[in-house]
């Protein structure tokens, strides 16, 4: 089932689940949650990254109940092979479609502040080849891949975000705690799906060579994405104020639009950006991408994924295609994770614990 | 296997031979705009303009819009200088539609990532709608940078465009210069088209530095006020320098005041402003207070500043001077101008949100009848190398 | 003296046994080296009564000659006489009497395979038969002409030994030898090449090595069926994990210190005769960016260098690519006053940037490639005449643009500050590449080539090894040696990566020295601190005082 050449270690998990979380919702997630609480975002965004850690560790509790079992498997064992059949649909699903809406995604951005009048196929289509190039492989390099990346993605983009910093106007971050707890309720599962990607535990626990540390992992690399959204989002409201944010489509490019950058050595610091974004998007769409694959093949029982990311590609691209307008593409992604992305991250999980714990399968653990 | 690989490398090769690069504009191809204007255009112009342009008969051109580049082989022998720059001004419908009509009668493509300053004439700020569409089209327009610099001209943007500075390396470099120097001055507050966006925001109420326009010369003083969308007035120079103690962003300059029959200028080292508000029998009471720390650089020969007592008068009649003229300031802007550049607004809101929510549907006329004071606190550091 | 009875196995293929006529043993290596002019025989007769036929055979020059007179002729032709055993006796035990009475040379073998004897004289060895007896004597003596141990030109460094391998492998494992003095660096012969027969070593640290590594490495060689190999980086092609990467899997140098470090880190070294080069698995990305001196400097150098050699890789991959990037695609990013100065340059030049660009690079990879080709005095002309003179007529006629050649001479000076060769090359081949990509997609087309680049190098192994180790799946510790370097005191272990078995580098004893030398001055009450050298009976003991004493001056005042 698992060779040893397919192990990765718990580190490699998370810094995965980093790079995958991190990726197209950074760009709205200021906008997002002050539209929904104001100057108070970010303690909607703790409360969104705890309720993230519970989930996250949920999955790892059935991954551990279920050692050496995707999801694939071991919802045959709780739900019988019919649904455990529609649960893998509703991943691939999901995952292809959230991978095609990304793509579209950061074709429009690129199209936006670096290629004006290159046509969006050919840069959805390079973009699509470089993945293939990469999920072609196995589990291992595409972790390994994802530590030397991480380096490059976060030292720029935080030296960009702190190169804006000395002209910032705090007071906008006031006042706080004006929030009532129906507001955060209703909100909280918006934030939640600004970090879907960490669903792709359901299939990579099993690979794990130290399964003992993942419970520690998750819950540190889970906090380090709140952080990165905190510092983020209370960035660019100190920057243009709550009402301000709420107005731009993608308020954290504004904000960097905005940077002088002290010395000016360089002018426009958004071509720059724009250059590493590609990568934050990279990552996120080739663990989508492989994710996809990878159940592909696990469910149809092939061992070779390799064969399903190259037919995967015209599909993807054709989704991607789909949307006629940013707004449209939008109002898409929206119903997507409000619909399907609440069965896969909050009810599926919850649905097949409590089936674990009732029909008293899978192995006991004590982690 | 290999195969496969070969062709797939050929096929992505031969797709970009096939389909071309279709954002390639080589350097000197392009551009650059260091400086845009904004005017409303005279009767003549758009008639003048009309013998050149084709445009549509039954719309009137709202804009002219005035851009200046400088003239790239210029640079590079003369290393600047009077004519490295040249302007070109155009009648349009809208601005998008200017550059579209520039485009027809220049060899290159405009180029607004090196913009660093826009320019609107007096005139075109009096219509509403007109200022709305300018300003959705600098805010949607991803080719300008937003730490750009703004400011209005009394009298028309392109005459200030137009001008050749002596000493300096063309109009632009000369205008964000002064606007940038506000550790000499204190009589500009630059804005950038950012805190221009942002702030018109709020109720369409901004200030923006004004420029006046003289021969062979550019001064730029004072504070041009725009509420709703509209200007409304100015500022001078002196009262400008009140509006950045008030608001905090006095980094420079100078407060002259008469001491003994003898002149004496404070020169600012450093200022800060708190807020504090109360709630009285009579509304809101809003106090403004500025400590600020400096210098005496200079006095009449032989002044012996040495002792505690007559620095303590000196600071005195800063402090005097300081609270008068921003006392003026606030006057006209509660009176005159109904508008509150000076944060007021934005201090309330952030720091007591719950008297904001009461007043916020109608904060114009609560800040008519607030009760706005100013306290000083002004201590003299240094005073100079001799006694 | 060493005598070693070895490959009795009759069973082989080609063996061909040793006849007891003297002349149809001759008769066949006769007709084996027809018309082999350079193989020297001789048939001549041995003992008092001259009854003893011998016959030997060698390759001229290729041998000592000196050595084959003086211990092999030498005494089996005049000494052998003076002795005069038992005459009935001598028949049985002629041969045992010249294989340990006689010959005096040091290094022989037995052996009764007559198509060894071929091999042997073909490797400089010198072959005696001997009437009457199935087994023939193989006496070392190889010796031929080579040049003296000297600095490798492509490898100098300021600081640190001056000596490179050359051209004779036995020199060459005696330069390992010489610096590791362990019974434990093993070093395996084998053969390879059907015809050429080359030598080469694979020497390793037997508690040290990754076993796996070795294995592999030596199934490997094992698969190589080539008819001849003259340089190591034959082997290295046939042996490398991906032959279709552009990056070189294995290292090369002519550096014995390099190759004795390398073996104390657990990698396996590969020796070839009739080359200087010797190849080094595993590999990893970090192994091209280092230089011996980055261990014989202090560290804050070693740490400077290395960053300034990764900063010139990143130059050398990119600039160029930027420099297109910017002038045809973003302008916007470089300050304004330089834009409009790039834009001012390029007005008379009349290729698009991309052209030009690639234009200047092409020019200076012919410069280049004619400064090597020429001797060394020709080779300077051709960078004077290259770099300046078309250079300075091209920018004078307006052809391309001043910045241009900065750009291009940045990119070159960027390239040679690396100190592997072929790793060069890697990303000589991936800056055109770069720069196809960004003429077409500006900036996006450049960060997909240093995507696929990253994601090439991620998957990349080297024997079994990532890589990017230890950046990538690594133990922290190792990170104190690779793109930083960690103060020596502090690196204790090996890399985890390479070494197994015994990990331990350093055992660091010392106590801390600064401590150590603080009291170095007399204390207070007049005592010397001795440190740990001072005998506990002399601790308390107080100095005797004698006044004037200068030691003392201090403590007089005090009181």
């Amino acid at each position: 089932m698992n060779s040893n050449e397919e192990k990765i270690s718990a580190l490699q998990l998370g810094l995965l689940i980093i790079v995958t979380v991190i990726g197209v919702g950074i760009l709205t997630l200021p906008r997002t949650v002050t539209e929904i609480a104001d100057t108070d975002g970010w303690l909607l965004i703790i409360i969104g990254g705890a309720l993230v850690i519970v989930l996250a560790l949920i999955i790892n509790s059935l991954g551990n109940m279920f050692p050496d079992k995707t999801i694939i498997e071991y919802s045959q064992e709780l739900v019988g092979r019919p649904l455990s059949y529609l649960i893998g649909s509703i991943l691939i699903i999901y995952f292809t479609l959230i991978a095609a809406y990304s793509v579209r995604i950061f074709g429009e951005v690129l199209k936006m502040y670096l290629l004006p009048k290159t046509p969006i196929e050919i840069i959805i289509i390079t973009f699509l080849i470089t993945i293939i190039y990469l999920v072609r492989n196995n589990l291992e390099g595409i972790a390994r891949f994802y530590e030397i990346i991480i380096l490059i993605m976060f030292v720029p983009y935080f030296l960009a975000l702190s190169a804006g910093t000395w002209e910032l106007d705090y007071s906008n971050l006031l006042p706080v705690f004006q929030l009532s707890p129906k507001v955060i309720l209703g909100g909280v599962l918006q934030v939640v799906f600004s970090f879907s990607g960490f669903e792709v535990l359901y299939l990579f626990i099993p690979f794990v060579s130290d399964k003992q540390n993942i419970k520690k992992t998750l819950i540190i690399v889970i906090s380090i994405i709140t952080i990165i959204y905190l510092i983020t989002s209370l960035i660019v409201l100190a920057s243009f104020g709550s009402r301000q944010t709420k107005a731009l489509l993608w308020p954290l490019m504004a904000y960097i639009k905005s940077i002088e950058v002290p010395g000016a050595f360089i002018e426009q610091l958004e071509g720059i950006i724009m250059t590493i974004w590609v990568l934050f998007i990279f990552t996120t769409i080739s663990t989508l991408y492989f994710s996809s694959t990878f159940m592909a093949s696990r469910l149809i029982k092939v061992r070779e994924h390799k064969i399903f990311s190259t037919f995967l590609l015209p599909l993807v691209y054709i989704i991607a295609l789909q949307p006629e307008n940013v707004p449209d593409l939008y109002w898409r992604l929206d119903i997507l994770s409000i619909y399907v992305g609440t069965i896969v991250i909050v009810i599926i999980p919850i649905i097949l614990l409590i089936l674990a714990k009732v029909l008293k399968k899978g192995v006991k653990t004590n982690v | 296997m290999f195969k496969k690989k070969f062709f797939l490398i050929f096929f992505i090769i031969s797709l970009f031979f096939i389909s071309g690069c279709w954002d390639m504009i080589d350097i000197e191809r392009r551009l650059f705009v260091v400086g845009v204007g904004i005017d409303k255009p005279s009767q003549e112009e758009i008639e003048r303009q009309r013998k050149v342009l084709e445009e549509p008969e039954n719309f009137t051109p709202r804009y002219l819009i005035t851009y200046l580049s400088p003239v790239p082989s210029a640079k590079i022998e003369a290393g600047g200088g009077e004519g490295s720059y040249f302007t070109k001004s155009t009648t349009a419908i809208t601005l998008d539609a200017g550059v579209r009509q520039i485009s027809t009668r220049i060899d290159k493509r405009l180029f607004f990532g090196h913009s660093k300053l826009v320019l609107f004439g007096e005139d075109i700020l009096k219509d509403k709608n007109i200022v709305l569409e300018m300003i959705d089209y600098l805010q949607r327009n991803q080719d300008y940078n937003w730490h750009i610099l703004v400011g209005v001209v009394e009298g028309k943007a392109q005459d200030v465009l137009n001008i050749e500075p002596k000493g300096a390396k063309g109009i632009v470099p000369y205008i964000t210069g002064i606007m940038e120097s506000r550790q000499e001055t204190s009589r500009v507050a630059d804005v950038t088209l950012k805190q221009f966006i942002v702030n018109l925001g709020h109720e369409g109420i901004v200030a923006l530095p004004r420029l006046v326009v003289a021969p062979d010369e550019v001064k730029v003083e004072g504070v041009a006020i725009i509420k709703d969308f509209k200007l409304l007035g100015y500022l001078s120079g002196l009262e400008g320098r009140s509006l950045m103690f008030l608001k905090g962003t006095i980094e420079g300059g100078s407060v002259v005041i008469k001491y003994l029959n003898e002149f004496i200028p404070f020169a600012i080292v450093q200022a800060d402003v708190k807020k504090k508000l109360k709630v009285t029998d009579e509304g809101l009471q809003l106090t403004y207070s500025i400590e600020t720390e400096g210098q005496l650089n200079e006095g009449i020969y032989n002044r012996d500043f040495s002792s505690i007592e007559n620095i303590r008068t000196i600071e005195k009649l800063i402090e005097e001077e300081i609270v008068r003229d921003c006392n003026r300031v606030i006057k006209r802007l509660q009176k005159e101008f109904k508008v509150d550049i000076i944060y007021g607004d934005k201090y309330i809101n952030h720091f007591h949100p719950k008297i904001w929510n009461e007043i916020k549907d109608n904060y114009l006329e609560v800040f008519e009848d607030m009760d706005i004071r100013v306290e000083a606190d002004v201590k003299i550091r240094r005073t100079g190398i001799v006694k | 003296m060493r005598v070693i009875k070895k490959n009795k196995d009759s069973k082989d293929k080609n063996f061909v046994p040793v006849l007891r006529e003297l002349d149809k043993n001759i008769e066949f290596l006769e007709d084996i080296f027809q018309d082999c002019d350079d193989i020297v025989s001789r048939e001549f007769t041995v003992g008092v009564n001259q009854n003893h036929r011998m016959y030997i055979s060698y390759v001229d020059v290729m041998t000592n000659e000196d050595m084959i007179q003086q211990h092999v002729l030498r005494p089996l032709l005049l000494e052998a006489r003076l002795i005069s055993p038992d005459p009935g006796d001598i028949k049985k035990k002629l041969f045992e009497l010249v294989l340990k009475g006689t010959l005096s040379a040091s290094d022989i073998e037995v052996k009764d395979n007559l198509d060894e004897a071929v091999l042997a004289i073909l490797s400089g060895d010198t072959i005696l038969l001997i009437d009457g007896v199935t087994e023939f004597i193989v006496i070392s003596t190889k010796g031929w002409p080579t040049r003296g141990l000297s600095e490798p030109p492509g490898e100098s460094v300021i600081r640190g030994p001056r000596v490179g391998f050359v051209e004779t492998f036995r020199y060459n494992t005696v330069l390992l030898r010489r610096s590791i003095k362990d019974p434990r660096l093993k070093i395996k012969n084998t053969q390879l090449g059907e015809r050429t027969k080359t030598n080469m070593g694979i020497a390793y640290i037997d508690d040290i090595v990754n076993y796996k590594v070795l294995e592999e490495l030596e199934n490997r060689l094992e698969t190589i069926h080539i008819d001849g190999i003259f340089e190591s980086g034959q082997v290295e092609q046939l042996i490398e994990d991906d032959w279709l990467s552009l990056f070189p899997q294995i290292q090369n140098t002519e550096r014995p210190d390099i190759v004795s470090a390398a073996l104390l880190q657990g990698k396996v070294a590969l020796i070839i005769d009739n080359t200087p080069t010797a190849l080094i698995v595993p590999t990893t990305f970090n192994d091209f960016m280092q230089f011996p001196e980055d261990y014989y400097e202090r560290w804050w150098i070693a740490n400077l260098i290395r960053w300034i050699r990764l900063s010139a890789l990143i130059i050398s991959f990119t600039l160029p690519s930027i420099y297109i990037a910017v002038a045809s695609y973003h302008p916007g990013i470089i300050p304004s006053n330089l834009a409009i100065f790039i834009a001012g340059t390029r007005e008379t030049v009349p290729f698009p940037v991309f052209i030009e660009a690639l234009i200047m690079e092409i020019t200076f990879e012919l410069l280049r490639e004619a400064g090597v080709r020429l001797p060394n005095q020709l080779g300077s002309t051709i960078g004077i005449v290259g770099s300046l003179i078309i250079g300075q007529a091209a920018v004078e006629a307006g052809l391309v643009s001043p910045i241009m050649v900065i750009i291009v001479a940045l990119t070159a000076i960027a390239s040679f500050s690396i100190p592997s060769y072929n790793f060069t090359i890697s990303f000589r081949i991936l800056r055109f590449i770069a720069m196809v990509a960004t003429g077409f997609l500006g900036l996006y087309g450049l960060i997909l080539v240093v995507i696929a680049t990253l994601v090439h190098l991620s998957v990349l192994k080297s024997f079994g090894v990532p890589y990017l180790a230890p950046i990538v799946s690594g133990r922290m510790t190792d990170w104190k040696d690779s793109i930083i370097k960690a103060p020596l005191p502090s690196i204790k272990e090996r890399n985890s990566y390479t070494a197994w078995g015994d990990r331990k580098k350093l055992r660091d004893l010392r106590v801390d020295i600064r401590a150590r030398t603080v009291d170095i001055e007399p204390k207070e009450d007049g005592t010397i601190d001795k440190g740990k050298n001072q005998p506990s009976h002399t601790q308390n003991l107080k100095k005797p005082r004698k006044i004037g004493n200068k030691d003392n001056d201090r403590g007089e005042k005090d009181e």
